[in-house]
């Protein structure tokens, strides 16, 4: 039940009649040329897809957070645990007797409650923020704040990008994109063979370097990638769409030197529970650069609720702490403090934080589910 | 034809010289009167003269292990596991199928098929198997019972050694069995050593053929009649023949014309003959070779050990459903659009696979390059180099497989830098490349033969990819092949489908791989008649030239053998006399 | 030279005869190997026995260090294997490799040594029901001995294996050196030398079944041409070598010449400390060398320590699986160094096992000649829990049955490719291996000798 889209449909007959170059078809071979044919598309797939950290050590001038073991020490001192009694705990670290007391490390009316559940239960322990001035994203506010980064590749200023200020310093964050940082990298691989493939099919294009109106179109297929040789996700393979998913968005946009820049858009992309199972987006904007070799590079970035953020991390609780070293009270302070959009008209406080993620891609032929029929393959010798 | 069995004829040397000379000429028109459509039928009204000399020497096949895994596969169930490997099939005169007429068996192979035959065997008498596959039940599962043991082991080796086993061939093996039972204090373990037995042994590991004296051409060597049923069956259906066909062979049918026709029509309409056209365009197309083929991973990640399967059977299926399911003329393998693929594939062609999983049917587009075999990955993936293409090893594929011609060596000392070094920015395209080193006056002569045709290739790169540039530069696709120009590789398909070689060539190969050597002179003059006479006019479908040949008495013509004059019993035929005959 | 070099040598002379082109070159009888009662080989008993062993260690490698940068024979040490120096030219390094999931979510640190030993990732929350390769193998060479095979590690828990018969049955790990001294060469230690031999049943009817398929030679033969004949002889004298190798079997064995009984061992602190884990797995190594040179049993499998490598340096909390996920890679290394530290510590544990069986002479050998090792872990990248490039190590030919001294690279295929060939080198009877997409009857034919 799937079409090329723009192409002619599939018969159900033996064969595909009047087959098309499909999206992508081209690749490879002709994108570096600003040729195109009028009102062509071009379809990908979502390689990776991590929150785009920007290291440079001036960003950090006070040094990186500490890691679990020694934040776990410093907790159980605050709990009231004899220096000794912390060294015992602490003994058979990263497996041993501290997790069950670090884990209950909460205090509700001096009663031990979870803390990844509770985060609010345990005083702040006031992560070290980033200082500097350098990060992925967009100016989504329009405005030139004190806060706000300077887009290492674009060059955008006034970037709005508050997550990367609150968990910029973490250890695992600590990469400058396109490296991969390391706990973000393992929660992608970990999900994306199993994980039903994002896609990105940019439409109407006339010229590949310059072309002020094309749209932009986001979606979930039904089908995961398959990695290449190299472990990247195979590039040109067919990925349908899913009929039922809640994640196609529409945004018109323009080409610039060769860079896809969309308007502002509002997003909800659904991924694995393991990430995050669902990405709202307001205000967001995408800038994807296409590349000689047919894949494309760019970052998304926009205002996402931040307790759902939040919970992407508490939800592996005491493993994600200690074997991704993240302080998990920690980024909740962290992130309620630097949350910086969607005011909640009781209380006043924000809900919702700017961010901005790496999103490599691999050209895909994209089909589609409403136009067309499945192929016949049933007369296979 | 009891005859045929009990004729124990001494060949005198001076026989054999005079049936050298004697030429046989058979009409062989009527023989198709069974089977055909009223098509085959006026194609084959014209009768066919087999210009047929002496024809070759019997030959002793080593079973090559697609045959070996079909065998257990059809005797023993698709479940059943060999558990062992081969040692790899040669390949000669362009074909598996003749190398195993010259090949023998190595310890360390007879090692792993002494392997293969203790765990066969272990699995058709073992618990799950033993109720269906042997027949029988022992009185006492702890002692011997002849009866069983003799009964399974005489069934099942007709069906292994392909005839009757002899007596003493049979008393052997239920020897085996009962020696292993008394020692094991089981019966099916003691059956599974006799089992084990027939499987390592040279009757079912070689097929051996045996010749007899020809009563209907006095002076002439026919095959004998089992000989003739695993001709048969092996070559339509690259397995064994079925209790029918040795039914027919025992009963003397397979020396009748009409007799054979009845045979090859019914294997002709099996589903089998799907698999005996896979395994022939497998062992043509040098499928074999997929198994050594690796490419340069960081340059081609699309092409995995996956990717290379299904290449490969992307081609076989394209075959099979062309001239097997559609009937369709033979040289429209090399222009035809039609194809199936994978998503892996449509991932190398950068084509649309919708189904997930499996295969679907595609055709490629009219303007698209991608026409005919010849552009599949399965052809220009193969002979290429890891990380670059070869129009070289491209076109002397295309020669030497296809047009059955040789191309020769390049000689020792040649300096091949020019053509390897793709970074060189004096030679952007392989054609620059190959220019300038087919410039040097001893490599112009065979790059001449090969790299025209090769070139007209060069828009799919190493792993079978479409690009119309190299380094930028854009490609051209132009030349010729024995004096027919053409302009891209679409157009070389309809060069090669028009190529009067292509249909010669593949009668020559069909023929050498059911007979397992190369054709004799006299054959071959029959099969360039035949060619013209016969596929030409049945338009050169596949499964017509395949009865055609399986039908003729060429295919089953016989020259004596230096044992034929040295044996006092040259047709050995009469200890094969099958007991339910006696 | 070894009556089982020359074996091996004769086989290499065959394959290369039929691979090349030169396929009507008679072949000398095998007769040049046996004397006129055939019994060449049985004049020095019965070849000892091949050996084989697993050694397993988590968190892998480092990506670019471990791998030689040349494919083929002499392929140049790479950093992080410089351990194994001495072995190069007796080891193979196979890289490349991954394990396919096929749509299952992958367990971190398990699904990778499922995968390669047992060439199967079972489905999210199920057993894995599949014997793990080392059972594969001990139930072809491993049913004679006194022990199936033998379990250690040196991480101070059983369940440190990943050795195991079925999904529910673990072999589980000795982790002490004294329990594994008494069980060896405590009082229930049987001397091999002075074992009475009692020949195989099944070896005798296996003798006897070849012998009455031998007897057929003339019946057949007569009716061939002289170049049918030639190479059905071919056919015969293999027959007879293979009947020849059943009667060595059948004979007494060679004494186990190298077999002595060792010292007792002390005992010493199990845990996960690095030095302990190092110290104790020197003290298996010796052990288990003894074992094998005595034909206690044919097979052994060494766990590092636990799967995620939980180990650490004395005196610091942070294990070697913590800083593969959390120190920082190294801007001007390129890699994690306080992590790395630690595969360099593993690779030396190896080369200890590997010294410890090249220090049992054996002849002109060693125990290590006749003993093939697969050094394995469960990723290809720790940080991330990779599946990819899972790094794999055989030290030892096996008796003559691997070729050695090569890096054999198959990006993107399946690992179990490995498995299998190991498999069939040592006669398990087996055509393809592993499920799903890691299904593969490619044996690394490179690698075979």
């Amino acid at each position: 039940m799937f079409s090329i889209r723009g192409g002619t449909k599939f018969n159900n007959n033996d064969w595909l009649r009047g087959c098309v170059l499909p999206i992508g078809a081209a690749i490879g071979f002709g994108l570096s040329a600003s040729t195109a044919v009028a009102g062509e598309s071009r379809g990908f797939v979502v390689d990776w897809f991590h929150v785009a950290t920007a290291y440079v050590e001036s960003n950090c001038p006070d040094g990186l957070n500490p890691l679990s073991d020694e934040f776990y020490k410093r907790e159980l001192r605050r709990l009231g645990y004899a220096n000794q009694e912390v060294e015992d705990l602490m003994k058979d670290f990263p497996n041993g007797g501290y997790i069950p007391v670090t884990t209950m490390r909460g205090r509700v009316n001096g009663e031990p409650v979870n803390v990844y559940a509770n985060p609010w239960t345990q005083p702040d322990p006031n992560l070290t923020p980033v200082t500097g001035n350098r990060g992925f994203g967009f100016n989504l506010d329009g405005k030139m704040g004190s806060e706000d980064f300077i887009d290492p590749i674009s060059g955008e200023q006034g970037v709005d990008n508050q997550m990367y200020r609150a968990m910029g310093c973490i250890q695992n964050f600590a990469f400058h994109a396109p490296d991969l940082p390391i706990y973000p990298y393992a929660q992608w691989d970990l999900t994306r063979d199993t994980a039903p493939a994002w896609l990105i099919e940019i439409r109407d294009i006339d010229d590949f370097q310059n072309d002020d109106d094309i749209s932009i179109v986001m979606d979930k297929s039904v089908d995961a990638i398959r990695r290449d040789t190299n472990g990247d996700a195979l590039a040109d393979m067919t990925l349908r769409v899913d009929p039922n998913s809640r994640s196609r968005t529409v945004v018109q946009g323009r080409i610039e030197n060769g860079v896809v820049v969309s308007e502002a858009f509002d997003a909800k992309l659904e991924a694995d529970p393991m990430l995050l199972p669902l990405f709202e987006f307001s205000n967001a904007r995408l800038r994807l650069s296409l590349k000689e070799d047919g894949t494309a590079e760019g970052i998304l970035g926009g205002y996402q609720p931040w307790e759902a953020l939040y919970w992407s991390y508490a939800q592996g609780a005491w493993i994600v702490e200690h074997s991704a070293g993240i302080d998990i009270p920690g980024v909740y302070y962290a992130l309620k403090k630097h949350a910086d959009a969607d005011p909640d008209p009781k209380t006043g406080e924000n809900k919702a934080i700017s961010t901005a993620w790496w999103v490599d891609a691999q050209p895909a032929i994209i089909v589609y589910p409403e136009e067309a029929q499945t192929a016949d393959a049933t007369s296979n010798p | 034809m009891r005859e045929a069995f009990d004729n124990n004829v001494k060949i005198t040397p001076r026989l054999r010289k005079l049936r050298c000379f004697s030429a046989l000429s058979v009409v062989i028109g009527a023989v198709f009167a069974a089977g055909c459509t009223p098509t085959e039928m006026a194609a084959s009204s014209g009768a066919v003269e087999e210009v047929s000399g002496a024809g070759g020497p019997p030959v002793m096949r080593r079973l090559t292990e697609s045959q070996y895994e079909q065998v257990v596969q059809d005797i023993f169930g698709p479940t059943v596991e060999l558990g062992g490997r081969f040692e790899p099939d040669p390949r000669e005169g362009g074909l598996l199928a003749v190398g195993a007429g010259k090949v023998s068996v190595t310890t360390s192979g007879l090692q792993q098929y002494d392997i293969m035959a203790r765990s066969v065997a272990a699995q058709v008498t073992g618990e799950g198997r033993r109720d269906t596959l042997v027949g029988c039940a022992p009185v006492n599962l702890e002692s011997r019972d002849e009866a069983c043991a003799r009964q399974f082991l005489k069934k099942v080796g007709r069906l292994l050694y392909r005839r009757p086993l002899t007596d003493a061939e049979l008393d052997a093996r239920v020897e085996n069995a009962n020696v292993a039972t008394d020692k094991f204090g089981n019966f099916y373990e003691g059956l599974e050593m006799g089992l084990a037995g027939m499987l390592v042994a040279p009757q079912f590991i070689f097929r051996q053929e045996t010749s007899e004296p020809d009563p209907q051409s006095p002076g002439s060597l026919r095959l004998d009649a089992f000989s003739k049923a695993s001709r048969l069956s092996f070559f339509l259906w690259n397995s064994a023949p079925d209790d029918q066909l040795l039914a027919a062979a025992a009963n003397g049918e397979l020396h009748d014309s009409r007799g054979i026709a009845r045979q090859v029509e019914r294997m002709v309409a099996s589903p089998r003959l799907k698999i005996g056209v896979r395994a022939f365009f497998s062992d043509l197309l040098e499928f074999d070779k997929f198994d050594e083929l690796s490419k340069d991973a960081e340059i081609f990640p699309k092409f995995n050990f996956i990717a290379a399967e299904d290449a490969k059977e992307q081609t076989l299926r394209t075959a099979v459903d062309h001239l097997v399911t559609h009937n369709g003329d033979y040289r429209d393998l090399f222009t035809t659009r039609k194809t199936y693929l994978t998503r892996l594939l449509g991932a190398l062609y950068r084509v649309p696979v919708v189904t997930p999983d499996g295969w679907e049917p595609y055709e490629f587009s009219e303007d698209s390059q991608q026409a005919g075999i010849l552009t599949h990955a399965s052809f220009v993936a193969l002979h290429s180099h890891p990380g670059r293409t070869s129009p070289t090893l491209r076109g002397k594929a295309l020669r030497e497989i296809l047009l059955c011609q040789k191309v020769p060596d390049p000689p020792g000392n040649v300096d091949f830098n020019i053509v390897q070094d793709a970074s060189n920015p004096d030679f952007k395209t392989v054609r620059q490349r190959l220019d300038a080193h087919a410039g040097e006056p001893m490599c112009v002569g065979c790059h001449k033969i090969t790299d025209p045709i090769g070139l007209a290739l060069e828009s799919f790169d190493t792993i079978g990819g479409f690009r119309t540039t190299e380094n930028g530069t854009p490609i051209n696709t132009s030349g010729e092949l024995d004096g027919v120009a053409f302009a891209d590789a679409s157009e070389l398909g309809q060069a090669v489908h028009d190529h009067p070689g292509v249909s010669s060539c593949l009668v020559n190969r069909v023929f050498s791989y059911g007979v397992g050597r190369t054709p004799t002179k006299s054959e071959k003059d029959w099969l360039d008649t035949f060619v013209e006479n016969v596929f030409a006019k049945d338009g050169y479908k596949f499964p017509q030239l395949l009865r055609r040949i399986a039908m003729s008495d060429t295919f089953f013509r016989i020259s004596p053998t230096e044992a034929d004059a040295e044996a006092p019993a040259m047709a050995s035929a009469q200890n094969f006399k099958s007991e339910s005959e006696q | 030279m070894s009556a089982i070099m020359r074996a091996a040598n004769r086989r290499t002379v065959l394959r290369g005869i039929m691979s090349g082109a030169a396929l009507s070159v008679g072949l000398p009888y095998l007769d040049i190997f046996l004397n006129s009662n055939g019994t060449a080989l049985a004049a020095t008993g019965a070849p000892l026995p091949t050996c084989f062993g697993s050694w397993f260690w988590g968190c892998g490698l480092t990506p670019g260090l471990w791998e030689p940068k040349t494919i083929g024979a002499n392929y140049e040490m790479s950093p992080e294997l410089k351990p194994l120096s001495a072995f190069k030219s007796q080891m193979n390094v196979y890289s490349g490799m991954k394990v396919f999931l096929d749509g299952k979510p992958p367990t971190p640190h398990q699904t990778g040594h499922q995968g390669a030993l047992l060439g199967h990732v079972p489905k999210a929350g199920t057993r894995p029901d599949y014997p793990s390769l080392d059972v594969l193998v001990s139930n072809t060479i491993g049913t004679k001995t006194r022990f199936r095979s033998i379990e250690v590690t040196g991480g101070g828990s059983p369940n440190q294996s990943v050795s195991r018969r079925s999904g529910s049955a673990l072999n589980p790990s000795e982790v002490s050196p004294v329990a594994l001294y008494t069980r060896l060469f405590g009082p229930d230690f049987k001397d091999p030398n002075a074992a009475e031999f009692v020949p195989d049943p099944k070896v005798m009817v296996r003798k006897s079944v070849l012998s009455s398929v031998s007897d057929e030679r003339a019946a057949l033969m007569k009716e061939l041409g002289s170049a049918d004949r030639e190479r059905l002889d071919e056919y015969f004298t293999s027959l007879r070598q293979l009947e020849h190798q059943l009667a060595v079997e059948l004979e007494k064995p060679a004494p186990m010449e190298a077999c002595t009984k060792p010292g007792a061992v002390e005992e010493s602190a199990p845990g996960l400390e690095i030095d302990a884990v190092v110290k104790n797995l020197k003290l298996f190594s010796g052990l288990l060398a003894h074992a094998l040179a005595c034909n206690q049993t044919r097979v052994f499998n060494v766990s590092f320590a636990d799967a995620t490598s939980s180990v650490r340096r004395g005196g610091e909390t942070a294990t070697h699986h913590i800083l593969t996920h959390e120190e920082a890679l190294n801007e001007d290394m390129g890699y994690q160094p306080r992590a790395q530290w630690f595969n360099e510590v593993i690779m030396a544990s190896l080369a200890d096992q590997a010294s410890a069986l090249a220090s049992v002479r054996e002849g002109d050998g060693s125990l290590l000649d006749r003993t093939l090792v697969l050094a394995s872990s469960e990723t290809g990248f720790a940080k991330v829990h990779s599946l990819e490039n899972i790094p794999m190590i055989t030290i030892g030919s096996g008796g003559g049955r691997v070729k050695t001294g090569l890096h054999i690279q198959a990006k993107g295929d399946p690992v179990t490719r490995v498995g299998l060939t190991l498999q069939q080198v040592l006669d398990v009877p087996v055509s393809s291996w592993g499920t799903e997409s890691m299904e593969t009857s490619k044996t690394l034919s490179e690698a075979v000798a």
